[in-house]
């Protein structure tokens, strides 16, 4: 087993009176890609909140790469190298789709307002590199025909598609996808399998929360399920096919295994936005 | 050199050029009088696009951060005999500092604080400049303020102050572009479109929006210690709430976002009430209709409404090839 990346011990949270998540636990092992599912409302976006920083945990410990990470702002967590993407799409609609990525880098590098304004070589060497880089990762997701165009003008799918390669381009130790497919067509669904799948192979560790069981099943080192905020089972995606918790919680009783189990397409009616 | 960049370079060339030219074409001071009032505009609204265009974030108070530029130039070379491009530096650092201290508390919020505040903050200026009257002159404002010397040259006629105020607006021109087409510019324009998304790549949206509020008022600061040291004599009206809605609606009118909206909303609505001066009364309602109709018709304001003419005939010369 390879070493764990991040690790989330007994996390709580709630809003007013709901308990979104209890006591939920599980390590993410370093370049695996690590499945959250559960039916809607079951907690899943809150976690990824949590370990973002979107939100400060009630209660727990987020450590990631050896460090108690509550309640660190999103964008330092982006200087460590964990960022995520989102559940309704956040791309910079305004911006092209080549400077979507380019802010993308913002994490890795650092010239500020006074050099920008000044032009200063530093800041121009540091430009060079960013428009290279975001072009590269651009290449990577099959989107450089459409760098120059404004990113709110592209498709669904494609918009998918930039969100990922503006959190791939810094080369982070861990990205948070939150349903990367929900809404993409069959063919869609199936390229973006294989991207996540080459991001892994590049020693990515992704963690991604997704409805799409059959996508969980092809692309998973691992899964973990939650119900009602609490983790009730975690596994190979063999192992959680088979599992009876996991059975009831889905199907009401029935204990036969169903790979490629579609549960409910419509998104949990969680906030992204803190 | 990108498509961009090149076009931008060509389109201040232009505007340098006919910068160059237009005082041989002036034969009347008071009209160099009014091209040198619109530098000073340019260039504060240049400040103010950078914040409302590029952050998102509205700010009621400019014309303060304009007024303290004035008075503190005024006050330090008239009472104290400062130098007045030392005055300048000074009020531009005070004015900064001021900024800083209305931004942080109200620009970590989440929503249009910055409205509110900056809002009470220019009634406060405007009360104070009025009540010390014994440091500002009150109502009746500050007078014998020293113009400003290059190398013994003093810059206090019309002519002589046009170069300055112009090389200055061009170079606020040059320098908000440059931040614009950079790693700030598009983390400032991401955390326009999505707070949470720009933050989950690093972004510091928090400290970015109070950094470019203060840089759009040193720009406010600037040109107003230029205001001072050309007429010699400031005002409290100069410098009053309503000085502040006409600069962000020059904003609105000339394009947020679009880094030659500065200078189109300001070259447009600085001369109107002098070309409308039949109808001084209703002044107001002249900006107020000329803001709702390019709201309602042309929301990428003038600039905006240019580059759509340009798209329009690059189309049809598309066409027609």
């Amino acid at each position: 087993m390879p070493e764990t990346l991040l690790s989330v011990r007994d996390l709580d949270m709630s809003f007013g009176g709901v308990q979104a998540l209890s006591q939920v636990s599980f390590a993410v092992p370093a370049g695996r890609i690590t499945a959250v599912i559960g039916p809607n409302g079951a907690g899943k976006t809150t976690a990824i909140n949590c370990i973002s920083g979107v939100y400060r945990p009630r209660g727990g410990r987020v450590v990631f790469n050896g460090h108690t990470i509550n309640g660190q702002a999103p964008h330092v967590l982006a200087r460590q190298g964990l960022t995520r993407t989102f559940q309704n799409l956040q791309v910079f609609a305004n911006l092209s789709v080549l400077e979507n990525v380019m802010v993308g880098l913002h994490a890795v590098t650092g010239r500020g307002f006074v050099s920008a304004m000044l032009r200063l070589p530093a800041q121009r060497a540091e430009e060079r590199r960013i428009r290279q880089q975001a072009r590269e990762a651009l290449e990577f997701l099959g989107l450089q025909d459409s760098a120059s165009l404004p990113a709110g003008q592209l498709s669904y799918g494609d918009r998918k598609r930039v969100e990922l390669a503006r959190a791939l381009v810094a080369k982070p130790k861990l990205v948070l996808l939150d349903e990367p497919v929900a809404g993409l067509n069959p063919a869609e669904t199936e390229d973006m399998g294989q991207a996540l799948l080459a991001v892994r192979q590049q020693g990515v560790t992704l963690v991604l929360v997704e409805h799409d069981m059959s996508l969980v099943m092809r692309v998973s080192d691992q899964v973990v399920v939650l119900h009602f905020g609490r983790k009730i089972a975690q596994g190979d995606p063999q192992s959680i096919q088979r599992h009876p918790e996991v059975l009831r919680t889905y199907l009401g009783g029935r204990d036969e295994p169903i790979p490629g189990l579609d549960m409910d397409p419509a998104p949990p009616q969680e906030a992204a936005r803190a | 050199m990108n498509r961009e960049g090149r076009a931008f370079w060509w389109q201040l060339a232009a505007l340098a050029a006919a910068v160059a030219c237009a005082p041989l074409m002036v034969g009347n001071p008071y009209h160099l009088n009014v091209l040198n009032v619109m530098a000073l505009n340019v260039l504060v609204v240049t400040g103010l696009n950078l914040l409302i265009g590029f952050a998102g974030n509205i700010s009621l108070g400019h014309a303060a951060f304009y007024g303290l530029g004035a008075y503190i130039s005024g006050i330090l070379t008239s009472t104290h005999g400062w130098d007045p491009w030392l005055a300048m530096l000074a009020a531009a650092c005070v004015v900064a500092l001021v900024a800083l201290l209305i931004g942080i508390p109200t620009l970590r919020l989440a929503g249009n604080y910055l409205v509110m505040a900056t809002l009470g903050f220019n009634l406060i200026v405007t009360i104070l400049i009025l009540q010390l009257d014994e440091f500002t002159g009150g109502p009746s404002g500050f007078s014998g303020i020293p113009p400003l010397k290059i190398m013994g040259h003093s810059l206090a006629s019309d002519q002589d102050f046009y170069w300055l105020a112009w090389t200055t607006a061009l170079l606020g021109l040059l320098l908000a572009r440059n931040l614009a087409d950079s790693r700030v510019g598009r983390g400032l324009r991401a955390l326009h479109d999505s707070p949470v998304a720009a933050a989950a790549v690093g972004v510091p949206t928090a400290a970015y929006k109070v950094q470019v509020f203060v840089l759009s008022a040193i720009y406010a600061s600037v040109a107003g210690s230029l205001y001072a040291h050309y007429f010699g004599i400031v005002s409290p009206t100069t410098f009053d709430i309503f000085a502040s809605v006409e600069l962000v609606t020059m904003c609105l009118v000339g394009g947020m976002g679009n880094l030659w909206g500065g200078f189109f909303g300001a070259a447009f609505l600085t001369p109107l009430p002098l070309v409308l001066h039949v109808f001084e009364e209703y002044k107001d309602i002249f900006f107020g209709g000329i803001l709702l109709l390019l709201l309602i018709f042309q929301p990428q304001g003038l600039a905006g409404l240019w580059a759509r003419v340009r798209g329009a005939r690059a189309a049809r010369a598309g066409e027609g090839a």
